[in-house]
């Protein structure tokens, strides 16, 4: 199994050099420049030819890049200008609240969603089935910005029970945590639910009409049995695949909503930098954020050699 | 059943595990009533073997799923009875079905390729029927399982028991199911044509275990399938399904030797045999039942066979034949086959 790992992690490294050309590129290709920016329009020619100079903005495109690289490799990526800051520091400081935010959604979908699939799946074609399909349908179907504002305006502007901004602190307590972060998950959390819900039930209603599911009845075992231990672990793996996907999805997914909250995470980072034309923590989110996405796929792959033994990612015998 | 059937040469050997009566499983679908199961009798006596045959679409499957009770959702028994050891099984409750199950009776199922669960060691599924009806250590189950896999002949339980079906080839995937089967001694096994998915060499090698482990253990059998040829080596008795209704049920011997029902006459007839292709130098085509089986919503107001059946008058358009015993343990439904009157079997 290590020895797939760290076959995994060497691929990983083309993609990741391709992320980082892409993304350079692009911050290349925005219009303005930044030193001009950085000083305003009434800076005087001087101050910003120094200010270019000083950012290297001054030397060829290749040359900013070959540079930029070795700096990646050695873990430096760059300065943030803006805050006067290592742009890993900056990262790393918004990094856990954006993965806080993501898992609670996760977590509050999975609770949700996998019970729901599963339910509906035994029931098809009840009025559960319907309902919980309905609701489903209409979970993927909004967008998590205008339900993170409609939810602001009942619960923190009509009723006043939740704050609409920022995280909350421990110091005041567990509960001024949770008020915060219920929300801005939950809001995160409704394509997804929907999702596992809708993946879920077809994947079961996939395996509940297989030979083996009968042949498991036929066993004497009970239905609890049948449907939790054998239906439920072959229909697993496509549920675990959207899992990995949307947990992906919501660390990007996460820059609307955290901009609605002011959640201090990557995503309004991200929003920031490219507000302020802060190319190193452009560069430097995207890429921890495609690291990431790789990272879980990754995770996924290796899920699925738990889940399907017939999968081994090896070709040789016995190497598993 | 009208007549109520006696005993039969088959039952004399012993008493009577099974008794079916008159079962009746219909499907309730958005195009009406389908009637799979419309009028199914027969007796299996303890140790004894009972082949079911008839086309594809008779009804077979569905009568032995129906002893399992083990139907889709819009399936039901809706009449007859099923007699096991006294028991009606119709009657009985789910929770207590499913002590029946895998103890007192289990099956055999027709792909071994879909039936064994992908994601579980066979040990562990062999081991969870053991553990599903008695109370073992683990030790003890372990050992259970590796016997039940010597018995049905997989080389090497002991390691194999960690393996995952997709290692083993399709016989030995068939052989592992029968130890499923078998691990906890029931009385009744029913196979649901276990040997159709396999090769022809392997076949053979799967319907012999199963005739030596039901000799072993005294196990009755009941054997799904199309195959005469296998019936006449393997089964005492004789159960021949057309459209939903048992048209006839005899000893195999019986049945080989006189058989009474046209239908079965049709199947006789249809049935490739060495050197029977060749008269008088001619060749001569395999015989044909001309014309497809009913429509089963439609069935249960006539002979579901009248529009094939080349002896037809018009009263099997009129009425459904009842199922008689003509001769002792020899039963059929036909309406010109009776103690008044026989047909002359033609030609073919």
């Amino acid at each position: 199994m290590s020895k797939i790992i760290l076959k995994r992690m060497v691929q990983l490294i083309p993609v990741l050099f391709i992320v980082v050309s892409i993304v350079f590129a692009i911050t290349r290709l925005m219009p303005g420049n930044p030193a001009m920016i950085i000083l305003g329009p009434q800076a005087p020619r001087e101050a910003v030819e120094k200010m270019t100079l000083e950012m290297g903005l001054d030397k060829s495109i290749p040359e900013q890049f070959g540079k930029y690289l070795l700096g990646v490799l050695r873990g430096d990526f760059g300065k943030s200008y803006r805050y006067n800051r290592p742009v890993l520091t900056i990262l790393l400081e918004k990094l856990p609240n954006t993965i806080y935010l993501a898992g609670a959604s996760i977590l509050i979908a999975l609770l949700v969603g996998i019970p729901v699939g599963i339910v509906s799946a035994c029931r098809q074609y009840s009025i559960f089935d319907y309902a919980s399909m309905l609701a489903a349908l209409v979970g993927v179907s909004m967008p998590p910005f205008w339900l993170g504002l409609m939810l602001v305006l009942v619960f923190s502007v009509r009723l006043g029970w939740l704050p609409s901004i920022g995280m909350g602190s421990f110091g005041n307590g567990i509960g001024d945590v949770l008020s915060h972060l219920v929300m801005p998950a939950f809001c995160l959390s409704t394509g997804s639910m929907a999702n596992f819900a809708r993946v879920t039930r077809a994947s079961m209603l996939d395996v509940i009409h297989q030979d083996y599911i009968k042949a498991v009845r036929a066993k004497g075992i009970g239905e609890r049995t049948v449907i939790f231990k054998h239906a439920l672990k072959n229909a697993l793996p496509p549920v675990v695949t959207v899992i990995g996907m949307r947990f992906s999805f919501l660390m990007g997914g996460a820059i609307l909503v955290e901009s609605i909250f002011s959640w201090p995470g990557m995503g309004r980072l991200i929003v920031e930098a490219i507000g302020n034309k802060d190319y190193a923590v452009i560069q430097g989110s995207v890429l921890l954020m495609a690291f990431i996405y790789v990272l879980i796929n990754l995770i996924v792959d290796i899920a699925y050699t738990y889940l399907n033994p017939k999968i081994t990612y090896e070709t040789e015998r016995g190497a598993r | 059943m009208r007549t109520g059937m006696r005993q039969n040469a088959n039952e004399a050997a012993g008493e009577t595990l099974l008794r079916v009566r008159d079962l009746r499983t219909h499907f309730f679908t958005g195009s009406g009533v389908v009637k799979a199961v419309d009028g199914v009798s027969f007796d299996l006596a303890r140790g004894g073997a009972l082949g079911i045959v008839g086309e594809s679409g008779s009804g077979k499957s569905v009568a032995s799923n129906s002893i399992m009770r083990l139907l889709p959702k819009n399936g039901r028994i809706v009449d007859g009875s099923i007699l096991f050891e006294g028991r009606d099984l119709v009657e009985v409750r789910e929770k207590d079905m499913l002590k029946i199950r895998g103890q007192e009776i289990s099956m055999i199922f027709q792909d071994p390729m879909t039936s064994l669960d992908p994601v579980f060691k066979i040990g562990d599924q062999v081991i969870e029927v053991l553990r599903a009806h008695r109370r073992l250590s683990n030790a003890e189950a372990w050992s259970e399982a590796v016997k039940a896999l010597t018995m049905v002949g997989i080389p090497e339980p002991e390691k194999r028991m960690n393996s995952y079906p997709h290692e083993f080839s399709g016989g030995m995937r068939q052989r592992v199911f029968i130890a499923m089967a078998i691990a906890c001694r029931p009385k009744l096994i029913i196979a649901d044509e276990p040997t159709t998915a396999l090769d022809v060499t392997v076949q053979a090698q799967v319907l012999d275990l199963l005739v030596d482990l039901q000799r072993e253990m005294g196990t009755s059998v009941i054997l799904v399938t199309h195959n005469l040829g296998v019936v006449w080596s393997l089964c005492g008795a004789v159960m021949v399904m057309y459209a939903g209704k048992t048209v006839e049920y005899a000893t195999a011997k019986d049945l080989y030797r006189n058989p009474l029902h046209p239908y079965t006459w049709g199947l006789l007839n249809s049935m490739p045999r060495l050197g029977a292709g060749k008269e008088k130098g001619k060749e001569k085509p395999l015989a044909i039942i001309p014309g497809t089986p009913p429509d089963l919503r439609l069935t249960a107001r006539n002979c579901n066979f009248h529009n094939r059946c080349a002896y037809r008058g018009d009263v099997c358009k009129e009425e459904v034949p009842p199922l008689i015993e003509l001769e002792p343990g020899h039963f059929a439904a036909c309406h010109f086959q009776t103690s008044g009157g026989r047909l002359t079997r033609k030609e073919a």
